[in-house]
């Protein structure tokens, strides 16, 4: 409670305190004044060849190649199909067995994945809606659609070409990487993509663009 | 105290000095003596100027004056009422836990309930007799059959044959060509076994008012309860006039009749 | 200061109980008390669990050859093998890697199920997806299991050959659309050491044949 006043010597005046205090203000107000800060520019992605490996937290992935590769009719009455096809060597770094995804159709869906191929957001050039993507995992040359831990699978994107497309010199694709956290509103922690909003959207953030030149004359 | 309380007129200084604060005294039990009396009139006389504002006095001696004789010190109860109390303390604080889990539990339960099961009026059809729902007709015989060879089952599990015919009554149930759902049979218990069904012959649009059609589906229970299971399904209100792709929307889902009619037949 | 001027006999004599016997010592004491309180808090913390550990299923651990009952439905894995080819009515498929085939019987306690496809979890807690090159047809998944009925069938694994010791096997049913806490899974030791791992991986059957016959 009170002490006896008219006590001992007088106690010191705190100056320290508010001076800082007032120094904070102005210069958050000044800061303010002049636009507030901003976050530093984002790195350019990595540009990426043929032959690179890129970590994407969940996977390391190895960007084999692009090719055509035609597909020989099975009957007489079938046609011959052509593919223009993007391979990868993906090991799956995480915990468990993940399905290879498929890239985002629409781009307001790219953030929202898990899965390997989720995270090619974009492709281009781009072809039809009916040409694909087909996307499918080889084991000893037989599909499937699992990505298992710790193991190195071959991973097939391939978009189908009509009968006189030509096929692209190159193909690019932007890919995204994924991170173990908790989720926005979800407390529990799961695998998912890096994204940074813009524009009041969360976009994946885009950790290497990748360039291959298209090889044709792969025969099947 | 006292005086402080309602008293808003006093002086400031007299309403300080008189001690804010409630005595920290525990409310004396009843088995005891009643203490002595305080001065609660006329207020008490302004404090001197440079006194202590502090209720209580200073200590000054190690040793403080003994209690009055006769009076016991509050708040040191006997160690018996004590440790009675803190026992309570202690159960009360178990109850709690429990109740506070209880309760947890059995709202998720209800939650559970609630998406996990349909909503469901129970139809009991007598032996031989047939059930209505939604103006469609329904009868349905259980029969022990042969097993099929090749089975994997040995002689523990009996086969039964399940017949379910179903005949539209009135014009306005005859598109209402949706299949059952949840056939199966109940022991008394409450066990349940599904049914397959192989054969079905109707048409997939509009069925023909007064004509019979039958469907036909196997099962297999345990040789012990092949005696006492019963037949139950829930008639679907599908309609096949709905359009496709209406079906998923919620306004249309809201129209529809709601199945909650179970039949179950009796053996 | 009159009011409590009448009360100060009591006052002192009430501090008087507790300072009485040696303020300092039991002081030192509470503060003892209340360190080994914060400590016991702080170590409690730790033990909290995690929001994935929150939400995961309720594990019936069993060995292999033993019926563990989860509540829901019961499973007993019988026997596995290790093979280098899968042969089905369609096609035979081969991997670089093992097949690791589980044979397992289950029956349910009310109600009929359909047990969902197993996972495979390593020494090292990975977790192998039943593999997807084998129709789910052909495994126990498709089969209902009911009360009192035992039914028996396969599971069928492709996984690198050093994941093989200390692994587990674990059943439940397929994910449902209602989220619900605490589903009940069935966790069978393979009881594979090193030694039989390596035993078993050395020598897989060259072609495990589903086709029915």
């Amino acid at each position: 409670m009170t002490e006896p006043s008219g006590g001992r010597d007088k106690p010191r005046r705190p100056v320290a305190v508010p001076a800082l205090a007032l120094v904070a203000v102005t210069v958050i107000g000044v800061t303010a004044l002049l636009g507030g800060l901003d976050e530093a520019p984002d790195p350019p992605p990595q540009q990426l060849g043929p032959g690179s490996v890129l970590d994407q937290g969940r996977y390391s992935t190895r960007f084999v190649e692009s090719r055509v590769r035609v597909e020989k009719a099975e009957s007489r009455f079938a046609e011959h199909k052509r593919f223009v096809e993007l391979v990868f060597d993906v090991t799956n770094l995480g915990d468990e067995t993940t399905p290879v995804g498929l890239p985002p159709a629409k781009p307001e869906h790219s953030g929202l994945g898990v899965s390997f191929a989720d995270s090619l957001v974009k492709i281009t050039p781009e072809f039809s809606e009916d040409a694909g993507p087909f996307v499918f995992a080889l084991s000893k040359d037989d599909e499937t659609r699992q990505l298992h831990p710790g193991v190195t699978t071959k991973v097939i994107v391939r978009y189908r070409l009509e009968d006189t497309e030509q096929p692209p010199e190159k193909m690019t694709l932007d890919v995204a990487a994924f991170r173990y956290a908790a989720g926005f509103q979800d407390p529990t922690e799961r695998w998912g993509m890096i994204t940074k909003p813009v524009g009041g959207r969360s976009v994946p953030e885009v950790k290497a663009r990748v360039t291959l030149p298209v090889r044709e004359g792969a025969g099947a | 105290m006292s005086t402080s309380d309602g008293d808003w007129f006093s002086p400031r200084t007299n309403r300080r000095g008189g001690g804010s604060w409630p005595p920290l005294t525990p409310p004396p039990a009843r088995s005891r003596e009643p203490r002595p009396d305080q001065q609660v009139w006329p207020p008490a006389a302004p404090e001197a100027p440079g006194g202590t504002t502090q209720p209580l006095p200073a200590v000054t001696d190690a040793t403080p004056p003994p209690p009055p004789p006769g009076v016991p010190t509050p708040g040191a109860p006997p160690p018996a009422r004590r440790r009675g109390r803190a026992l309570l303390v202690a159960a009360a604080a178990v109850v709690l836990a429990c109740a506070a889990v209880a309760v947890h539990t059995y709202d998720g339960y209800l939650f559970y309930e609630k998406i996990a099961t349909d909503e469901t009026r129970l139809v009991s059809v007598a032996p031989g007799q047939a059930g209505k729902a939604y103006g469609i007709e329904w009868k349905a015989t259980v029969a022990p059959t042969r097993p099929p060879a090749g089975n994997k089952h040995g002689d523990s599990v009996a086969w039964l044959k399940v017949e379910i015919s179903k005949k539209v009554l009135d014009q306005g149930s005859a598109t209402m060509t949706g299949d059952p759902g949840e056939v199966q049979l109940q022991d008394r218990s409450g066990r349940t076994w599904t049914v397959e069904f192989q054969s079905h012959d109707q048409p997939t649009d509009r069925l023909e008012v007064g004509r019979e059609y039958l469907m036909e589906g196997l099962a297999i229970v345990p040789v012990r309860v092949v005696d006492e299971v019963e037949l139950s399904f829930r008639p679907s209100t599908y309609r096949s006039d709905t359009p496709t792709e209406d079906l998923f929307k919620r306004d249309t889902v809201a129209a529809l009749e709601r199945n909650v009619d179970v039949l179950r037949f009796r053996r | 200061m009159t009011a409590t001027e009448q009360r100060s006999p009591e006052v002192p004599a009430r501090r008087g109980g507790r300072t009485g016997r040696g303020g300092r010592a039991s002081r030192l004491l509470n503060g003892i008390v209340g360190l080994l309180l914060v400590g016991g808090a702080i170590g409690l913390q730790t033990l909290r669990l995690s929001e994935n550990d929150y939400t995961a299923p309720l594990t019936y651990v069993g060995d292999k050859g033993e019926d563990v009952d989860a509540g829901r439905f019961t499973i007993r894995l019988n026997s596995f093998a290790a093979a280098k080819a899968i042969r089905s009515s369609s096609e035979t498929i081969a991997t670089d890697h093992l097949f690791l085939v589980v044979n397992v019987s289950a029956k349910s306690s009310l109600k009929p199920y359909h047990l969902g496809q197993p996972a495979l979890l390593t020494g090292d807690g990975r977790r192998f997806a039943a593999t997807d090159r084998v129709d789910s047809g052909s495994t126990l998944a498709a089969t209902w299991v009911q009360p009192d009925i035992w039914v028996t069938g396969s599971f069928f694994f492709e996984v690198p050959a050093p994941v093989l010791p200390g692994a587990r096997v674990v059943f439940g049913l397929p994910p449902s659309v209602v989220v619900e806490p605490y589903r009940p899974e069935v966790e069978v030791d393979l009881g594979l050491d090193e030694a039989a791992a390596r035993k078993l991986a050395a020598a897989p059957q060259d072609v495990y044949s589903i086709v029915k016959k």
